[in-house]
């Protein structure tokens, strides 16, 4: 088992009342499962994926990954945890505009402390499996939507993550963009790596082997 | 390399706001750099001298019937040689004169030489100057010796040998025996030329003696360990043996005591206290810049914060530490900050002049500064990186990944508030300097159109250099009244715009004798000048009685206490009759009142040292042009020279003029780089607030609304800055102005007219991006990613 969640609960207190978040979460993932995280706006999706990606904190319950308590962690090694294991992919990429294709997939292999001939070879790895290294040079600026996200996901798998996380990765892409996206993923995940994506689109949704629907925060 | 590649990107992303807070910093800094540098050379006058330890200034305080009457340390000539004779304590002595001005001729061609001194033989052994040419010990040794500086040297001479070469100075000849370097700017005791003490002993009408002719200053350098103290003590002993004895009787006497070398700069000098003053103005000044350009920087970044917010995210997602995340954003500070240090000691070497003419003195430049000011600067340099740096750095590193998933990157109201405290304590700074600008401005305006008591328009000083022009004088005077566009002429010893020479006279009824300002001058100076008459008449022409008779002023009058003055006596060398009493002027600056004032015409005080010219005209140049020729035809030898009467006056205001020019340069600049901070800073807020800006216009607010909208906020900021600008300049001018004998008023106009500017300034810049971003078109500010 990759990751356990037992019984979540994560709430803010608004004008003196609870305000839940998320709301008695249960959920088993196993190593190789591609999961669709679906529900309206404000049910608590992103909120999820974050509590899995260790990014948000929570304040009942239980997360085990890969035999670790999460919820007894300290900070820093929560921090390590999922930047050993865990990959991001966003909605809006999030690459850093200053640098190029091949500077944005060096960037987390510099400070997971890999050695220059190291860092080369999986970038020059990563670009070929992704057929970008025509792109290499160019700027996120100089990219369409469907390569920006390319190259987030690209640069999310460089360092070998167990799991993906993606939030809405296709929502800011055209239908044909969109349907790229998630063949990659479907590929991906047919290697091994195992993923949770959020999602509003139902057809996107079906790329995964599950679904769980989100409803102001609860597993519906 | 990672790091630096990162954040040199990072840098050009922004290029915008980089290149605009480089430059506000740089300009700030080689400001802050320039006054370091000024101030560390006040603090360093006299350092140089390798005994300067040891080294002391004879001065004397004083008393008349027990009452402290005066301080000086310019004195007779004979109290050098022997204290050093009379002291075992005292190593070496050296006797100079005040510097003088003369003209001396060079192959009958005539030189005017400003600034030189007389001084004693051990000169270049008590004090550390360095001799180029001629044996240190030997130099001034000989009588009608001279030491020209290099400089000197090499305007009269060229590139021929000096030493050996003759100067002619009243028909005598002088030998030059060595060149000296030039001084440095850091002395109080600069030179052009020097002439051998012994030359004094020499010359015709010069008394050297212990009962008068004070012009001279005397240095000790004391053995090494001896106590200035064990001196001080016996010194009541060894002045009643050579002086007080003589001057008991009038009931004077004059104490000694020994000034510091390295205190004379800051406390014993005439301009000690001023000086002092403006470098307490000049600090603050410094601090005050160096706050604002600091403020500027972690605004400028704060501001720029939502760009480093994400990126510092991205880097933290994906497996960067806050320690890295830290290490990124102090590099990327640290190279603006290098650059902006670099681009600041460019400009403060290449700006050297202009900055030396702003401050009116010698400033040693970055390559003369020594290693004081490299500390200094270093100082400064690791305090601003410090300031600067951490906090912005340790707000934007703390960001929680989280946030940018869900893109919630703002600065929180803590750093929104800080940013309005730093642009209101910016806006209180500049509100205050342009308080001070205005003051001072009008302060000096004050005291140029002050009514000194007499009309200093169109009036030529024309300098008696020669004594074959002091000679010749009835003859000039006769010349120029000839020509059609002279007015008035007149011989007079002084020229009364910066005070007069002091003799002790005996008053009637008095049998101590009273110092009293002098002035000697024929029977045309009243008219000329438009001094009038209270009482009696002025000196009569070509009656020889009179030549005998003094005019007082009012406030002599008023001194004594007299009814009636005309016809009582004041005696020195003989009695004279007051014939006469003028109206009050001022003769001295307006930073004192009005003293006493005898004006003689006998020439008792010597011949006339300056023939003053009275042109109806304003125009003086054609006029200029006929005088020289007039004068040359007289006295073909002679030097010609003129001044302005009504600009000499102001230049007795120099002090207050440089300190003026500084401070109104340095306002403008500081406010310059606040208003450049202002404008970094309203260009990403608007940037923040545009999408407001769109969802309003949506909802049909009209362009001119939301540019009131925008600028709402700095108005306030303005106003509430001027609340707290006003109280505080309003004291601190309250105080500056104290220091005037005749002070201009502070008026409520000089308040309103500095928040208006700053106000009006501040609107402009802010405008220049809020107008921009009234007019976009909201549905490309709407428009979702």
């Amino acid at each position: 088992m990759l990751l356990q969640l037992n019984n979540i609960f994560k709430w803010v207190n608004s004008g003196g009342q609870r305000i839940f978040l998320l709301k008695d979460i249960n959920l088993e993932v196993e190593e190789g499962e591609f999961i669709s995280i679906m529900g309206p706006s404000g049910s608590g999706k992103s909120t999820l994926l974050n509590v899995i990606g260790m990014l948000d904190a929570f304040d009942e319950g239980e997360y085990n990954f890969l035999e670790e308590s999460v919820h007894d962690l300290k900070e820093k090694h929560r921090a390590n945890l999922y930047k050993e294991y865990i990959g991001f992919v966003f909605q809006s990429y999030h690459l850093l505009d200053e640098l190029t294709v091949q500077e944005n997939l060096e960037m987390p292999l510099i400070y997971k402390k890999f050695k220059g001939s190291e860092r080369k070879a999986m970038v020059a790895d990563m670009l070929d499996r992704f057929s970008i290294v025509g792109k290499k040079d160019l700027f996120p600026a100089q990219l369409s939507g469907g390569q920006q996200q390319l190259v987030g996901i690209a640069r999310a798998l460089i360092s070998n993550p167990k799991l993906i996380l993606a939030d809405e990765p296709t929502g800011n892409l055209n239908s044909k963009q969109g349907e790229e996206i998630m063949e990659l993923f479907k590929q991906l995940n047919e290697e091994g790596v195992t993923i949770i994506q959020v999602t509003h689109s139902e057809k996107n949704a079906e790329y995964g082997s599950r679904i769980i629907n989100l409803l102001d925060g609860r597993m519906i | 390399m990672w790091d630096l590649k990162f954040a040199l990107k990072s840098l050009k992303k922004s290029l915008g706001i980089t290149l605009i807070n480089v430059l506000g910093f740089s300009l700030g800094l080689s400001a802050i750099f320039f006054l370091v540098q000024y101030l560390t050379n006040e603090y360093s006058f006299d350092d140089f001298h390798k005994n300067k330890g040891q080294i002391y200034r004879i001065a004397i305080k004083s008393y008349e019937n027990g009452q402290f009457e005066d301080e000086t340390f310019v004195y007779t000539s004979e109290v050098g040689k022997a204290i050093k004779s009379d002291f075992p304590e005292v190593d070496e002595y050296v006797s100079l004169t005040t510097p003088s001005n003369d003209v001396f001729y060079l192959d009958n061609a005539p030189h005017k030489i400003n600034d030189y001194i007389y001084a004693g033989a051990s000169f270049f052994d008590v004090f550390s100057f360095q001799l180029k040419e001629g044996d240190p010990d030997k130099v001034l040794l000989a009588p009608y010796s001279i030491v020209l500086t290099e400089t000197l040297a090499k305007n009269l001479f060229g590139n021929e040998e000096p030493v050996g070469r003759q100067l002619v100075l009243n028909e005598e000849p002088y030998t030059i025996t060595g060149v000296a370097q030039n001084p440095p700017t850091n002395t109080d005791l600069g030179f052009n030329m020097l002439v051998s003490f012994s030359t004094r002993y020499k010359q015709k009408n010069v008394y050297m003696g212990w009962n008068g002719g004070n012009q001279y200053v005397h240095y000790v350098k004391l053995v090494s360990k001896a106590d200035p103290l064990s001196i001080e003590k016996k010194a009541d002993a060894f002045m009643w043996k050579y002086i007080n004895k003589d001057y008991e009787e009038i009931g004077i006497k004059d104490l000694l005591y020994l000034q510091p070398l390295s205190d004379i700069h800051f406390r014993y000098n005439p301009e000690s206290a001023s000086l002092k003053r403006n470098m307490l103005i000049f600090s603050v000044i410094a601090v005050l810049l160096l706050a604002i350009v600091i403020i500027n920087f972690v605004n400028l970044f704060i501001a720029n914060a939502s760009k480093q917010l994400r990126n510092m995210g991205i880097v933290k997602v994906h497996g960067a530490s806050r320690v890295q995340t830290l290490k990124h954003l102090l590099l990327e500070i640290s190279i603006m900050i290098l650059f902006s240090i670099l681009v600041a000691l460019t400009l403060v070497q290449f700006l050297h002049p202009y900055f030396e003419a702003l401050a009116g003195k010698a400033v040693p430049s970055l390559m003369e500064s020594g290693w004081t000011f490299a500390l200094i600067l270093l100082g400064i340099v690791m305090a601003t990186t410090f300031l600067a740096g951490i906090f912005p750095s340790f707000l934007i590193s703390s960001v929680q990944p989280s946030k940018i998933i869900k893109n919630e990157l703002t600065v929180g109201q803590s750093g929104k508030k800080l940013k309005n405290g730093l642009v209101v304590f910016q806006f209180v700074v500049s509100i205050f300097l342009i308080v001070g600008t205005i003051t001072s401005e009008k302060q000096l305006n004050y005291m140029n159109r002050f009514d000194t008591g007499y009309n200093k328009e169109n009036v030529l000083v024309l300098p008696l250099q020669t004594q074959e022009l002091q000679q010749k004088i009835d003859l000039l005077k006769e010349e120029l009244n000839q020509m059609s566009l002279v007015k008035n002429v007149s011989a007079v010893s002084e020229v009364p715009y910066n005070g007069l020479t002091m003799n002790g006279y005996f008053p009637e009824g008095r049998t101590t004798p009273e110092m009293i300002n002098v002035i000697d001058v024929d029977e045309d100076f009243l008219a000329l000048l438009d001094i009038s008459m209270v009482s009696g008449n002025n000196f009569a022409k070509n009656m020889a009685t009179d030549d005998n008779s003094y005019l007082v002023n009012e406030s002599f009058v008023k001194k004594m206490g007299w009814e009636n003055p005309i016809g009582k006596t004041i005696t020195r060398n003989g009695e004279h009759k007051i014939i006469g009493v003028v109206k009050d002027f001022n003769f001295a600056s307006l930073r004192s009142n009005i003293k006493p004032l005898i004006i003689t015409n006998a020439s008792e005080i010597g011949p006339p040292n300056f023939l003053l010219v009275k042109s109806d005209r304003a125009n003086l140049s054609q006029l200029i042009g006929d005088i020289e020729n007039k004068w040359k035809a007289i006295s073909p030898n002679s030097l010609f020279e003129y001044q302005f009467l009504d600009q000499q006056f102001e230049k007795v205001y120099r002090a207050e003029l440089s300190i003026q020019k500084l401070l109104r340069s340095f306002s403008f600049l500081t406010i310059l780089v606040a208003l450049l901070g202002l404008l970094g800073l309203s260009r990403s807020s608007i940037n923040n607030r545009i999408k407001e800006i769109g969802i309003r216009k949506v909802n049909g607010a009209s362009s001119q609304e939301v540019l009131a909208l925008l600028n709402k906020d700095y108005v306030k900021l303005i106003l509430l800055s001027f609340l707290i600008a006003v109280p505080l300049a309003w004291y601190a001018m309250h105080k500056w102005l104290e220091s005037f004998a005749y002070q201009t008023s502070l008026s409520w106009w000089i308040f309103a007219l500095a928040g208006g500017i700053t106000l009006l300034v501040a609107l402009l810049t802010v405008s220049w991006q809020t107008i921009k971003a009234s007019r976009t078109n909201p549905a490309n500010s709407l428009k979702t990613e």
